[in-house]
């Protein structure tokens, strides 16, 4: 009989070592799913049955979105409000500037009052586009401004940063 | 409190009333004495009814858009329908007269805010200009030296900045961290967050509070996946579908910190490699999400908006992104809590508003959906229409704001937190009054 030579030593210990890592893995494994199979089973975790409920839920509403044959709820188009109002697509009412005093038509206010106030908007972004988004403590810091727009399309800033928000 | 005239051009009348009328049957209705309340069956009136008008609840109302100020309207609409907060407002918690005696300065921002929640719950069901608050709130703003928010998130962030700073009752200057504030923002809207740090090298942990006015989540999406540019079939992104409760487990997993990010270790007395752990020491009674679907990447210079669909729950429990759990979880602590823990009735939450997005960065368009009496509405600047729950579960939800279950079921059933002071007549401002 030959005596087992250096290589075929180290696979016999690899062998037997990955052996045992491998059974305490199931042991482990088992261990956990035999917990979680236990608590689904019995329904002793009241929250799994109400989680699946909410998944099934918006799988079913955006199935019925998905339905061309319901596009009518979904898409813009207003008849009537729940009030029985129509409106229009710019806000016809009238009112008076705080700052100047002229008659103002509402849904043309804010970029009236944009230049009333002299805010100068556009002057602002062209100098905060400059500062770089990081390195600022304050997690609310407007630097990251790269999305702002000069006509006041709704937009969004995130901050990518954070993880969590915290205090101003 | 100051009676502001209304100032109305001749023969305009809400519907076909008079306001004195409008508001006896409201007090009616509050007394229950009223025409109906939640049983519409009962009585048959078609839309063109307006007395139809006075059975929708309280404070709903569009919101006319002044110029691209959809994100200031949904952001309102959301914060007008807030329980506590809106309570606080109606209940007459900032007394207006009393602020303009005392500061006599005639910017009141918080004044303004209780403006537009006077005009909106007065009764009155035609679309409210908030054109006084915006005037206020970009002189607010300029004062600061921000410019204007277009954005919903960094909206309602300032928002409630400037309610702190203004009603800041623990002293000069206190940003939370000394005496607890006792402000209507704080009350509501601040939780505590708990961040530990590990040193990867000998395991010493350490830990810091940092108050929270909302969370901001990541999606859950498999990064690589995305990076790789790889298209995902129909297939795999149902099962790839990315929800709520898989962005709060993003939040609060171990995250390694990058090697240029190496923290100082107490204990080994050098920057070692370390992880990172967020959780939630307490909740607040009004708790807000908010998805970061802004994707900026310094790399390719370029913003994206991630249009992904995200899952959300309209009941939440906060359960295991306490502190308490996650710490539990961390040691090993696998025994399964079966229940009977007191805590657990404040970590039940129940959503009541939802602020959505649609469109691109360059031009898209925020609209509101906010959940009164079991009821969902969308509010669309000016339009406000009745909506089945499908339409908001499906919608591409940007902002979440969920109530501590308790105070949701009060909330609801409850009609004794409307004002009731004997003597209070409710007048609409002057200014953008409709």
């Amino acid at each position: 009989m030959s005596v087992p030579d250096e290589e075929d030593l180290t696979s016999l210990q690899s062998q037997i070592s990955s052996h045992f890592f491998c059974d305490l893995l199931d042991s482990v494994i088992v261990d956990v799913a035999s917990e979680c199979h236990r608590i689904a089973k019995l329904g002793l975790d009241a929250n799994l049955d109400e989680e699946d409920e909410e998944l099934k839920l918006s799988a079913q509403a955006r199935a019925r979105l998905a339905d061309p044959s319901n596009s009518n709820e979904s898409n813009g188009k207003y008849v009537v409000d729940i009030f029985g109002q129509t409106h229009p697509t710019v806000a016809n009412e009238i009112f008076d500037c705080m700052n100047c005093n002229r008659s103002i038509v509402a849904g043309k206010f804010a970029p009236h009052l944009e230049k009333c106030m002299g805010k100068g908007r556009k002057a602002r972004l062209k100098v905060t586009r400059s500062s770089s988004g990081s390195g600022s403590q304050n997690r609310y810091s407007r630097g990251s401004s790269v999305n702002r727009l000069a006509n006041g399309n709704p937009s969004f800033a995130g901050n990518e940063h954070s993880i969590g928000s915290s205090q101003p | 409190m100051a009676k502001h005239s209304m100032v109305l051009p001749q023969g305009v009348v809400f519907g076909n009333e008079s306001i004195g009328q409008r508001l006896i049957k409201r007090r009616r209705l509050v007394s229950g004495i009223g025409l109906c309340l939640n049983d519409k069956s009962k009585f048959s009136f078609s839309v063109k009814d307006l007395r139809g008008k006075s059975c929708f609840p309280e404070g709903l109302r569009g919101l006319n858009n002044l110029g691209s100020t959809c994100f200031m309207n949904c952001m309102l609409q959301a914060l007008l329908h807030a329980p506590i907060f809106k309570d606080y407002f109606l209940s007459d918690g900032h007394d207006s007269e009393d602020c303009k005696r005392r500061t006599m300065d005639r910017l009141c921002l918080i004044c303004d805010i209780n403006a537009v929640f006077l005009a909106m719950y007065s009764g009155g069901r035609t679309p409210y200009s908030p054109a006084r608050f915006l005037y206020s709130w970009w002189q607010h703003s300029a004062n600061l030296a921000n410019y204007e928010q277009q954005d919903a998130h960094e909206f309602f962030i300032a928002m409630l900045d400037a309610i702190h700073e203004k009603e800041d009752i623990t002293g000069k200057g206190s940003k939370g961290n000394g005496g607890e504030c006792q402000c209507i923002a704080h009350k509501v809207f601040y939780g505590l967050l708990r961040s530990d740090v590990t040193c990867m090298a000998c395991g010493f942990t350490s830990t810091t509070y940092d108050p929270f006015l909302d969370i901001s989540l990541n999606l859950d999406i498999n990064i690589s996946l995305v990076e790789k540019g790889k298209k995902l079939t129909k297939q795999n992104e149902d099962d790839n579908m990315s929800t709520l409760l898989g962005c709060l487990d993003l939040f609060t997993r171990p995250e390694k910190l990058g090697p240029d990010q190496k923290l100082y270790c107490q204990n080994c007395q050098e920057r070692q490699n370390s992880l990172k752990q967020m959780s939630i020491r307490k909740l607040p009674l009004v708790l807000t999400l908010h998805v970061k679907r802004f994707e900026h990447s310094f790399v390719k210079k370029l913003s994206r908006k991630i249009d992904r669909y995200l899952q959300f729950p309209f009941s939440l429990d906060m359960t295991p992104y306490l502190s308490s759990s996650i710490l539990r979880a961390r040691y090993g602590n696998r025994i399964f809590n079966f229940g009977g823990d007191e805590s657990e009735t404040f970590s039940k939450f129940e959503i009541f508003a939802v602020v959505t997005h649609s469109g691109t960065l360059e031009s898209g368009h925020y609209v509101s959906f906010v959940r009164l009496r079991k009821q969902w509405y969308r509010c669309d600047d000016a339009w406000i229409t009745e909506v089945d729950e499908a339409i908001v579960r499906a919608s591409q939800c940007y902002m979440i704001f969920y109530v501590q279950k308790t105070l949701f079921n009060n909330a609801n059933e409850d009609l004794s937190h409307l004002p009731n002071s004997p003597g209070r007549e409710v007048f609409i401002p002057i200014a953008g009054c409709c």
